[in-house]
């Protein structure tokens, strides 16, 4: 293979002839010859490129993988092939009326051009249309092979659903037919196992009418119209001679598409010819009857004839010979009384009104001996539900009979003696009886009242909470009472009435309790100088504001302790001076305290006089009675439940004590409460005097304690939710709301674990899921250490018992009161050593 | 005539030599290590060795052929099964392998992995022969009987008596084994001469 005989450039000119690009180059692409093809597709003309480089002037071809390939070919002296989807061009060309970055795809062939091998051949040949038609090839044929397998699954899984439905269909027994709307019978599936299934196949592309009698296939193309529109399957039975004989179906029409139905025809003609299965249930019915010593009678109702196995007979008293075999021979056996009832029992059977089921007894023909028997029986009937026969069976139960009538009459004897001494007996505790269901009753009608209103406590005091808790939160918004100072007056109102309104309430809720006797006191030592302190502390500043004067004195030594509830002695305290208060327009308030010794018994004597109104006799005699005030016109005057004074007499009885009052109208009014202290001798006496200072004047209102603590706030109710941790976090604390037991408990559990418990848990009592009781119980179980403090609205002294029980370290009542609130918290939160 | 093993394993040598040079090409081309090697290599007379197309012949697809000239004449072949020459096609320019056609991009690439194979081998050869050769451009040949593509050859130069190399070479590419067959029509008495030379050398 000789070199191609062009010496030099000039005669590379006859390359110009070729459809292909063309270029002489040496071993650094310096051109030496350019042909017409490429001065088009570069629009470099020869003169522009002649002994240049084309690496200055292509950046790819100096250096990286197509120079390098270049070198190797150059340097092999062998000529080497460049394939377009390695290399893509070899010299870039724009394409014209294409996208800017469209190239030329260039296959290039690189041969040896002398035999030193410095100069070489560039054939370019575009091979763009086959790479773009590839290019489309492959991406038509993602699409064909991606529709191709969509098509194989859809026709497996058709096929697959085809051989399930055909499965399906030859599991039935049943002839079915298609049929379309035109009557034509479009499809057939044979019966199985039925002797004339082959013959099926020619109801294939025939007519109903071809099929069927005329009025079956009537009937049918009706039903067929029917089924067609509603889409409710229907039903026909028909007959069909086939194959000499008559056969019975039961046919089924449904439908199977917009325009066709499936009659699915089941073959009942055997199950009308019922004798020989009548045969088999008889010998099982003989084997169970032998077990259970049951006669059994076969009674062929269309030819009278009455068939008995041989314990019939035995039960009868009857010889098999001298059987008549028909329903006479039964007949005369009943007893004359029992034989009505029996025969209408009989007859409501064969009508098919019930089940034959009877008990009647029979006369022994020979010996007279009268039997009791039980009769069952069940009517076989023909097509058209003509009874056909009865078959049933008889049991003697005289033996029974006379065991149950024995039984009965011991009962009888029992019971009617057991009647005399009852009779006898309530007639002696009848009188106490009626007695005390009267009082019972008056007792009860007046608790469930009570327990009604003890139970709503909670109900009532919540809301209370939100309301009052809210109304304070405005006012001492400053920037909202510097922008509306109308409404402060008005929120004001809402406020005292709020508070009335709770005021209220607590009495109301307390007399309840007490009248539900629910209300408990506890026995604490008591210590009446510093009750009557937190009284004085309490109620001085109301005196101030009306310009009483309010005084303490201690008229005799006092002792330091006794056993009491402080709580309610304070609740009577504050009543009584509080009323003393209410009702004096001007003069002076005392509560002296004195102690007396009375037969070796100690008693405690607080006085509270006033100089106010006073009562008259009339008014004193209801005062101690619920809403029992003055008059109506007082409550108008000075507000007030008119509850206090009797739910402060009631606590003092329960103390043991007793409350006295004198007054005179118009020159005041003097109630003393008297309490047992206990035996002289072990009471310790102490002088005493309140403190000097807090007399003189009232001290300046302490500033609300910071609380700068995380606080965990289980609490159910949204409002109350939101304003705890509003004057929470007002006080500076960080609060966590959870809404029930439960989830405080994991909260508190998972915080301490994690090595960052809360510093108080805020829990309130009642709540869903699980009550603030047990969370408090389950968390001290789990030796949960920190300070919980019970919110409960149950203010009374059994619920703080209750919290306490619990394991609270604490509690505070609802409504919320900031103040006391922000206290208890404090408190909690000093070190207990403190 | 037959070859002794000495030789065999000299003709083997010096075929291992050149397609080793071609697998540094191929991967300085593809940016990726292609290994290429030559295990097993017979030779003897194409009449001899035709019951061993009956192996390959159906499942050829694609064959390169370059013929060369000069002080040694022959044809050298390298043809791929139709699956081989797909697949080497794919990982080379990274196709996904739902190609399966040697289609006209695969096809290209084939040839010019082909012609760098093939110059390596005729190279190799030609140097030990120390003969200076003149090469025809690549040609890529599908769907050919390759006996056909032999039997070409031979006929061409009738009066020459020629030996057929055959030998498979084993592309090793992505940790991908990919087999192809490596045929070369030569003339006998040159076989023999550069044997001797070769074995003479290193005696």
């Amino acid at each position: 293979m000789p070199y191609p005989s062009f010496p030099d450039s000039t005669s590379f000119a006859a390359f110009d002839l070729l459809p292909l690009g063309a270029c002489l180059v040496d071993r650094n692409l310096r051109v030496l010859g350019w042909n017409r093809v490429l001065e088009e597709w570069t629009g470099l003309s020869r003169a522009e490129v002649q002994n240049t480089s084309l690496a200055d002037k292509y950046p790819h071809l100096s250096d990286g993988r197509l120079r390098n390939r270049f070198n190797q070919i150059v340097e092999s002296r062998s000529p080497g092939v460049l394939s377009a989807a390695l290399h893509g061009c070899f010299l870039p060309v724009q394409l014209p009326g294409d996208t800017p970055d469209a190239l030329m795809v260039q296959k290039t062939t690189i041969r040896p051009w002398n035999r030193a091998g410095d100069v070489v051949l560039v054939v370019i040949e575009d091979v763009t249309v086959a790479f773009r038609q590839l290019h489309e090839l492959r991406a038509d044929k993602h699409e064909l092979v991606s529709a191709f397998a969509q098509l194989k699954a859809q026709a497996a899984a058709l096929s697959a659903s085809e051989t399930r439905v055909q499965a399906f269909l030859s599991a039935i027994p049943d002839l079915i037919l298609r049929i379309n709307a035109d009557g034509l019978c479009i499809d057939v599936k044979p019966p199985t196992d039925s002797a004339w299934s082959a013959m099926t196949h020619q109801f294939q592309n025939r007519s109903v009418f071809e099929i069927f009698t005329p009025p079956v296939a009537s009937e049918l193309v009706e039903l067929l119209g029917q089924v067609l529109k509603s889409g409710e399957p229907g039903t026909i039975p028909f007959q069909m001679p086939i194959a000499g004989s008559v056969a019975e179906f039961d046919g089924r029409v449904v439908r199977s598409g917009t325009q066709e139905v499936m009659l699915i025809a089941a073959d009942v003609t055997d199950r009308r010819h019922f004798d020989e299965e009548l045969l088999i249930s008889r010998e099982r019915l003989k084997m169970a009857t032998d077990l259970a010593g049951l006669g059994v009678f076969d009674w062929d109702i269309v030819k009278n004839r009455l068939d008995w196995d041989d314990r019939m007979f035995q039960m009868y008293g009857v010889d098999r010979d001298s059987f008549e075999s028909a329903y006479e021979a039964w007949q005369k056996t009943v007893h004359p009384e029992d034989l009505l009832t029996a025969e209408v029992e009989l007859h409501s059977a064969l009508q098919g009104l019930r089940d034959f089921r009877t008990v009647f007894r029979i006369v022994r023909p020979q010996t007279g001996e009268v039997r009791w028997l039980t009769a069952n029986g069940h009517v076989v009937r023909g097509v058209n539900g003509e009874p056909l026969r009865m078959i049933g069976v008889n049991r003697d139960i005289t033996d029974r009979k006379r065991r149950e009538d024995q039984l009965a009459k011991s009962y009888a004897e029992v019971k009617a003696a057991r009647e005399a001494l009852e009779a006898h007996a309530k007639l002696l505790s009848a009188t106490n009886e009626e007695l005390a269901e009267a009082h019972r009753q008056a007792q009860s009608a007046t608790r469930a009242k009570s327990e009604f209103l003890a139970n709503m406590s909670h109900e009532i005091r919540t809301p209370m909470t939100a309301i009052l808790g809210y109304t304070d939160l405005l006012l001492q918004d400053e920037a909202f009472v510097g922008r509306n100072p109308a409404q402060v007056a008005n929120l004001e109102t809402v406020r005292r009435n709020g508070q009335h309104l709770l005021e209220l309430i607590n009495d109301l809720l307390d007399l309840s309790k007490i009248e539900a006797n629910r209300m408990q006191v506890e026995w604490l030592p008591t210590a009446p100088l510093k009750v009557v302190h937190e009284v004085y502390e309490l109620i001085k500043v109301r005196a101030v504001e009306k310009q009483l004067d309010f005084q303490v004195h201690f008229e005799s030594v006092v002792p330091e302790s006794f056993p009491s509830d402080p709580t309610r002695l304070k609740q009577i305290l504050i009543n009584l001076v509080g009323n003393a208060i209410k009702f004096t327009m001007q003069g002076q308030v005392t509560l002296s305290v004195r102690y007396r010794l009375i037969d070796e018994v100690g008693w405690l004597e607080f006085a509270v006089r006033d100089s106010g109104i006073g009562m008259s006799p009339d008014q004193l005699e209801n005062l101690f009675q619920p809403f029992g005030q003055a008059d109506a016109s007082t409550t108008r005057r000075f507000g007030g439940t008119g509850l206090g004074l009797t739910i402060s007499k009631r606590f003092a009885e329960m103390l043991g004590g007793s409350i006295l009052v004198e007054s005179e109208l118009g020159r005041g009014t003097t109630f003393q409460v008297s309490l047992p202290v206990g035996e002289h001798q072990q009471v310790r006496l102490v002088d005493a005097t309140l403190p000097a200072e807090p007399i003189a004047a009232a001290p300046a209102k302490p500033a609300l304690p910071r609380i700068e603590a995380r606080i965990l706030l289980a609490e159910d109710g949204p409002d109350n939710q939101r304003l705890i941790s509003t004057v929470l976090r007002k006080a500076g604390a960080t609060v966590t709301v959870v809404e029930n037991g439960q989830l405080a408990c994991e909260a508190a559990l998972a915080a301490w674990h994690g090595g960052s418990p809360f510093d108080v848990i805020l829990m309130d009592m009642l709540m869903p899921v699980m009550d603030g009781y047990a969370a408090t119980s389950y968390l001290r179980e789990h030796d949960y250490p920190g300070p919980i403090i019970a919110l409960t609205a149950n203010a009374m002294s059994g619920d703080r018992e209750k919290c306490l029980a619990a394991g609270c370290t604490d509690y505070a009542t609802k409504p919320i009161q900031r103040e006391q609130l922000l206290r208890t918290i404090a408190s909690a939160l000093q070190p207990v050593s403190a | 005539m037959n070859f002794n093993d000495n030789q065999i394993d000299a003709l083997t040598e010096i075929i291992n030599i050149g397609v080793g040079r071609a697998a540094g090409s191929l991967s300085d081309l593809i940016g990726e290590r292609i290994e290429l090697h030559v295990p097993v290599v017979r030779v003897g007379k194409f009449e001899d060795m035709a019951a061993q197309f009956i192996v390959v012949d159906d499942t050829i697809e694609a064959a390169v052929i370059q013929d060369f000239r000069g002080g040694l004449q022959g044809r050298a072949i390298l043809a791929f099964p139709h699956e081989s020459g797909v697949k080497l096609g794919q990982l080379i320019l990274k196709l996904d392998s739902g190609e399966a056609e040697l289609s006209e991009d695969i096809s290209g690439v084939l040839e010019e992995v082909g012609n760098i194979v093939l110059n390596g081998v005729v190279g190799s050869i030609s140097n030990l022969a120390g003969a200076e050769l003149s090469y025809s451009v690549p040609k890529l040949c599908m769907g050919q009987r390759i006996e056909k593509i032999v039997e070409a050859e031979i006929s061409r130069h009738p009066t020459v008596e020629q030996y057929l190399v055959m030998a498979d070479a084993r592309f090793c590419v992505s940790q991908r084994d990919i087999d192809g067959s490596l045929l070369l029509v030569l003339d006998a008495l040159m076989i023999k001469a550069m044997l001797s030379a070769v074995l003479g050398q290193y005696a």
